[in-house]
């Protein structure tokens, strides 16, 4: 599979966009997302994971130039992904050093779509491949995706609306692998009814799905990295 | 009737081996708060390793809301042998102390002296697990404060909202209070047979542990029998900390255990009036 | 009139041992009932059924002209006893068993009355200590005391000085006579000593092996007239002969080394000066009731340490 992604990397580096139209519009995004230095988001987070029963929650989110992030339920407990830190576009673009290759068009829910595909510099970054799926007029990614050599592929898909001068997103979906994580075994006496229950419900297909939904940003009110440690 | 339950609950208060039980949970519960507070953070990292290489995990996980569920996990399993030392005690203790003959002369019918002392062996399990609740809920709240439930059971992580717990634990208490009693009516019915306390209080918790053993192993012809085991309805109350309530099986558990404090009351009854009191 | 208790063709089975034999007896109004046996004999088993603590398996009882079983609560409302040791709760005072006792006999417990009663047997001072401080006579009397808390007319008492220290046992004869003589009840006393039933009842029962050996006013077989004489004497042949002939004329056996004269007892310094005079060596001699030589017999033969003197 990242054999084949490969692949088809060379290809389109080739018979695609010229680089430097991909790294040109990745400049655009890159500013638009530098306009915002800080941010505190209010939103709905919803945990779909197929051995997590959680409830949607109202959550505050932190943001801070470069990447720093933080998702943040008060008085209450948020469960989040490790790689949860790649919902942030920033935290993607912003600081490493990559090549970046232009994929062709593609279009997703009627709009069109510029790919451009990141390949990581550094032989040992965790991250093998990320593609950002990027409309050319707004300088708004809709989509982007990551692969790593750990923790497989994330997904982030995002949907834009009121803050999208900003380059925020009105909703993030983020979808990862659960395949390979494992609930230990617990040691202490289950409920029988409670574990006929859980057997009832689909299995899922191996990944988690989590959803930020936005109601409200406050931007740029000088946050202290303080925050984030 | 109520003079009778009057007369038993003055005699079980009066013992000294009713307090073991208070002093026992008492202890037991301070101990783990203890334990908590001392270095709760540490036993949580290490209970969480698995969950935390893969997830980040915000927020107060450690709260009073989680310290109740740990003790009542850890201390349900052994509230059956205090219930047992007061319930096994009510006819094999008075055969062994003399008093039952003398109690038998009282122009009192066999059936409502039993009653009476089951209904007060019922409102000891009761006081005990509201002593434990005031113990493992408030004591806990007070010193952890409250907070979303974390719970990691073997299938899944459930976690319940703040507000969504306290109703939870007035449930399981309630759950918890059937449960218990059930193990009472047990030694009760044991109690008839004896004519030291000893012997119901062993046997009682033999069967609850063969039981709880049975339930626990996962082998499928012991699987088959688990449903008819009381032992697998009594830790129904975890079935309360369930996103949502799976209500149907609750509810049957409840009505299995309910089935076996009349069925063992039942039996008591019928073996004691028909028994001749030699002791 | 009409029996206290009457009880009729009364059989209780334990398995294959029959413990009481179709046995049928009446205690009546002002009695001090006794019930004379060895251990084994079926007393306990009785006493246990007029209380209802046995089921008997066949036979019938009546007490206070009403069928026990299906009335037995009304009753019991009229019975006090003491079954065996008066096992009390140990862990409470005298008093609170007391109380406990009266209420569940349907008295509104008056504390007043409660020290009255423990003062009758003696134990007022001692009212609030608990009973596991108190010695076996102690308990026994607290036990008398809650057996009478709510004024019975019947009280059944199972060996009632068993345990007792001398003193004790003299303590609950008289206690038992006051219940009789003062207090007007009716009570059912059994024991195993033919002296303690001779000493303090008016009529008595006699089991053995779970049957009535014999039922009467005890001042009948305490008749001194039907008393025999026990007499060891050197030459126990001549003086057979002797007494044979007048002025005795008695009724003489022999057995072993002894001669068994039926003489009442009164006439006995009279016999022991004519033997004298006769110049008959004597070695012993005994007056022995009737029921007590008839009380030995029964029991001689299952006891050991008589086996081992004959």
């Amino acid at each position: 599979m990242k054999k084949n992604l490969l692949i088809s990397c060379f290809l389109l580096l080739f018979l695609g966009l010229q680089a430097q139209e991909a790294d040109k519009l990745l400049a655009a995004v890159k500013s638009k997302l530098e306009s915002v230095k800080d941010y505190t988001g209010e939103a709905t987070l919803s945990v779909n994971v197929s051995f997590m029963n959680v409830p949607d929650s109202k959550v505050k989110v932190y943001f801070l130039q470069p990447d720093n992030f933080k998702i943040l339920k008060p008085d209450g407990i948020s469960i989040l992904p490790k790689g949860g830190m790649s919902i942030s576009l920033n935290s993607l673009i912003s600081g490493k050093e990559f090549t970046a290759v232009p994929g062709g068009y593609t279009s997703m829910n009627g709009r069109k779509l510029a790919m451009i595909k990141l390949l990581p510099i550094n032989e040992n970054s965790d991250i093998v491949l990320s593609t950002l799926l990027v409309e050319e007029k707004t300088a708004l990614v809709w989509k982007a995706t990551t692969t790593t050599r750990e923790n497989g592929t994330y997904e982030s898909m995002l949907e834009y609306g009121r803050f999208a001068r900003w380059g925020l997103p009105d909703k993030i979906l983020f979808v990862f692998n659960t395949n390979t994580f494992k609930l230990p075994k617990g040691v202490t006496m289950e409920y029988e009814g409670s574990k006929k229950a859980a057997a009832s419900r689909p299995q899922g297909d191996g990944k988690g799905r989590v959803t930020l939904v936005y109601s409200n940003y406050i931007i740029n009110t000088g946050l202290k990295p303080a925050l984030f440690k | 009737m109520w003079q009778l339950l009057r007369i038993e609950l003055f005699k079980i208060f009066k013992r000294p081996r009713t307090y073991i039980s208070f002093a026992a949970i008492g202890a037991i519960v301070a101990l783990i708060l203890l334990a908590f507070y001392a270095d709760g953070n540490n036993y949580m990292a290490f209970g969480m390793q698995s969950l935390t290489q893969s997830f980040d995990i915000q927020g107060r996980v450690l709260n009073g809301y989680l310290i109740c569920f740990i003790i009542l996990q850890t201390l349900l399993i052994h509230v059956p042998l205090l219930i047992a030392l007061v319930a096994g005690d009510q006819i094999a203790g008075e055969a062994n102390m003399g008093t039952l003959r003398l109690l038998i002369t009282k122009p009192v019918s066999r059936t409502r002296l039993l009653l009476a002392k089951f209904f007060s062996s019922a409102i000891y399990t009761i006081l005990l697990l509201c002593w434990m609740a005031l113990l493992s809920l408030v004591v806990s709240i007070l010193i952890f404060g409250t907070g979303d439930l974390m719970i990691l059971k073997s299938e899944e992580v459930v976690i319940l909202e703040k507000a969504d717990v306290l109703w939870r634990y007035f449930a399981a208490f309630g759950f918890a209070a059937i449960a218990m009693t059930t193990v009472a009516a047990l030694s009760f019915l044991l109690s008839v047979f004896a004519e030291n306390s000893i012997g119901p209080i062993v046997t009682t918790m033999s069967i609850i542990i063969v039981f709880t053993i049975l339930t626990t192993m996962d082998i499928p012809i012991f699987n088959a029998i688990k449903p008819f085991l009381f032992t697998t309805h009594m830790i129904g109350w975890k079935g309360f900390f369930d996103a949502p309530v799976q209500w149907e099986p609750v509810l049957q558990s409840a009505g299995i255990l309910l089935f076996h404090i009349i069925a063992f009351l039942v039996a008591t009854i019928l073996i004691f009036r028909k028994k001749d009191i030699l002791s | 009139m009409q029996p206290l208790i009457e009880v009729t063709n009364l059989v209780k089975k334990f398995d294959t041992l029959v413990a009481v034999d179709t046995l049928s007896f009446s205690v009546y109004q002002g009695d001090v009932y006794g019930f004379l046996g060895q251990n084994g004999a079926g007393k306990s088993t009785t006493l246990r059924m007029l209380l209802s603590l046995i089921l008997p398996s066949s036979g019938s009882i009546r007490l206070f002209g009403e069928e026990l079983t299906p009335n037995h609560k009304s009753i019991l409302s009229r019975v006090g006893a003491v079954i065996e040791r008066p096992d009390l709760y140990k862990y409470l005072t005298a008093l609170e068993n007391l109380r406990i006792f009266a209420r569940m006999s349907g008295v509104k417990p008056n504390d007043r009355l409660l020290m009255d009663q423990l003062e009758m047997v003696g134990l007022a001072e001692r009212a609030q200590s608990k009973v596991a401080t108190y010695s076996q006579g102690m308990k026994q009397r607290l036990g008398i005391a809650v057996a009478l808390v709510h004024n019975p007319d019947l009280v059944i008492l199972d060996e009632p000085t068993n345990g007792l220290d001398p003193q004790g046992i003299a303590d609950m004869r008289n206690l038992i006579l006051r219940l009789s003589r003062e207090f007007k009840k009716t009570v059912v006393v059994s024991s195993h000593l033919l002296t303690e039933i001779e000493q303090i009842a008016t009529r008595m029962i006699i089991l053995d092996k779970g049957k009535k050996m014999m039922e009467g006013a005890v001042a009948d077989y305490f008749q001194p007239a039907s008393n025999k004489v026990h007499l060891g004497v050197v030459q126990p042949a001549q003086v057979m002969e002797l007494l044979q002939k007048d002025p005795w004329n008695l009724l003489v056996e022999q057995s072993r080394d002894e001669l068994i004269v039926s003489l009442g007892s009164d006439k006995v310094p009279e016999l022991t000066r004519y033997l004298v005079e006769q110049g008959v060596l004597i070695q012993s001699i005994r007056s022995v009731n009737s029921l007590e030589a008839y009380f030995l017999s029964l029991t001689s033969g299952n006891q050991h340490v008589a086996t081992f003197t004959n």
